[in-house]
């Protein structure tokens, strides 16, 4: 598992950040002039970390927006110039934007579920932090992500799962740089409580 | 910057940069490693789960869909036009505006379709051309037309007037016709034409020539004024002028030159008419004296030529 591995050895696996790195040029050149492999190149850097943002902060809609902004870049792959940071600035851009569309969209025509579920079926958050508690899976760690309050988890999606800088996530937020990390620092001081004081151990004996 | 401050920066800055680097998971830095919730941030970047993978088929439809008919040889039919080549350079700060219509990001616009069958759509309105007016200035022109149209009707009523008059008294214009207006002088050469004008004449002020009396004597034969006493006035003056009541008649006509108006073509000439009345206001003007005279014929019944006088303007 990536985390034992990354545990142990102290440093980074293979993870969502920086997949393409220093090809990433040809391979942009490439797809933008119709090689379909090295788009796949990209959407497989890209997507795991697309819905992993997408699934702390809409999680009832992830795949639907994801498979939206793909379609709204692809159609706008043959203008985009930049390097693979601004590359996933642009896409996580397009996510959000197409994020806060559904979210319009869905306030003014709000849906109404075919069956009924009483508030005692619902996951609550201590299910949730059980979850994680139990598995530290990559789910149950972006489930309790999406506890935080909206803004904290996209700074913390932003900065952990697309590898963001600071200045890049203010940006996407509108925010400036220094709420950013009064943001960031609220979030992980929140992850913390919900973790519990004497920390969680996973099954593989680690203390987090 | 006081050095108390000093120590509270360093430690602030020590724990940004903490943050920094368990955010970003920096490899080899305690803070990243050793932080409570240090795992859970790990699990976040893990390594891509089968099901984040599961779309990529649909994805690579979708580029294909988009894509390669632009990058494919000319011609492939395909539904969309090509994108348009536009530089959009990306840049971070863009990116303020997610969200809003307004936003600068890289917006992609939707093919237009094209024309199917012989039905085409109509252009927007402000798209179609003008249509051409006719021809230019046609208003001016009409109304500059207009214009020299009432200006010919005014001048032939004037002349009809003018000739239509009982008699043509040079230098009597002068007298009454500056106060008319153009439109009324007109009016009167049509009712004195037909016959059936009724407007009387002002008095008018004393006459200090013979030719003014003879003018003032016409005008009281024609139009019998309601004060007697200044038509036996003038009658008087003009009674001892010709030397008699029984010559007065005789006395005007040679003094208004009406004895050779008849035969001499030549007497109707125009001009500054009368020296006699060159002293009354506006005498002997050629317009004003038709118009002024046409007006007071009226039906010229009473005229003291026994007809209606055409060329008994010529002043001597």
């Amino acid at each position: 598992m990536c985390l034992d591995l990354w545990l142990r050895e102290g440093g980074q696996c293979a993870d969502t950040q920086h997949v393409v790195g220093d090809d990433f040029e040809r391979v942009l050149a490439d797809a933008q002039g119709g090689n379909e492999d090295q788009f796949a190149v990209l959407w497989r850097d890209a997507n795991p970390a697309l819905l992993r943002y997408l699934r702390a902060v809409a999680p009832e809609g992830a795949e639907d927006i994801a498979a939206e902004t793909w379609v709204h870049v692809v159609r706008g792959l043959t203008r985009f110039t930049g390097d693979e940071a601004a590359w996933r600035a642009w896409l996580f851009t397009t996510a959000r934007r197409r994020l806060l569309d559904q979210v319009r969209m869905r306030s003014r025509h709000p849906a109404e579920p075919l069956d009924e579920v009483t508030p005692a079926e619902l996951p609550r958050t201590p299910d949730t932090a059980q979850i994680a508690l139990d598995n530290l899976a990559t789910e149950a760690a972006v489930a309790m992500v999406s506890q935080l309050p909206q803004l904290q988890a996209e700074v913390i999606m932003l900065r952990v799962v697309a590898g963001l800088d600071t200045d890049v996530v203010a940006g996407i937020l509108g925010k400036s740089p220094g709420n950013v990390r009064v943001m960031a620092h609220r979030g992980l001081k929140r992850l913390e409580t919900m973790l519990g004081p004497a920390g969680v151990t996973s099954r593989a004996g680690v203390t987090l | 910057m006081p050095d108390s401050q000093l120590p509270i920066q360093g430690l602030a800055s020590q724990r940004e940069r903490d943050l920094d680097a368990l955010l970003s998971g920096e490899a080899g830095y305690p803070a990243a490693v050793h932080w409570p919730v240090a795992g859970v941030l790990a699990a976040l970047r893990a390594a891509p789960a089968p099901d984040e993978l599961d779309g990529e088929a649909a994805a690579r439809a979708a580029f294909r869909f988009f894509m390669l008919p632009e990058a494919g040889p000319a011609g492939d039919a395909h539904p969309s036009a090509p994108l348009p080549q536009v530089s959009a350079q990306f840049h971070p700060g863009a990116v303020a505006g997610a969200g809003r219509p307004d936003e600068p990001g890289p917006t992609v616009v939707l093919p237009r379709a094209a024309p199917r069958g012989p039905r085409h759509a109509r252009p927007p309105r402000h798209a179609r051309p003008r249509r051409p007016a006719p021809w230019p200035g046609r208003w001016q022109v009409m109304a500059a037309a207009g214009g020299a149209a009432a200006a010919v009707i005014v001048g032939v009523a004037a002349l009809a007037g003018a000739f239509s008059g009982p008699g043509g008294q040079p230098g009597r214009s002068g007298l009454r016709s500056t106060p008319q207006s153009t439109s009324a002088s007109s009016h009167r050469a049509t009712s004195s034409v037909l016959g059936t004008a009724t407007a009387r004449p002002t008095p008018p002020p004393t006459p200090v020539s013979p030719q003014a009396l003879c003018h003032q004597a016409m005008d009281y034969v024609m139009h019998p004024p309601a004060n007697r006493s200044a038509e036996d006035a003038v009658m008087q003056q003009l009674s001892k002028l010709a030397g008699g009541q029984s010559r007065i008649v005789g006395y005007c006509v040679r003094r208004l030159g009406l004895d050779r108006a008849h035969g001499d073509k030549a007497g109707f000439q125009g001009g500054p008419g009368d020296p006699a009345a060159g002293n009354q206001p506006g005498g002997g003007g050629f317009g004003d004296h038709g118009a002024s005279w046409s007006g007071r014929a009226g039906s010229g019944a009473r005229s003291l030529s026994g007809g209606p006088l055409r060329a008994g303007r010529t002043g001597r």
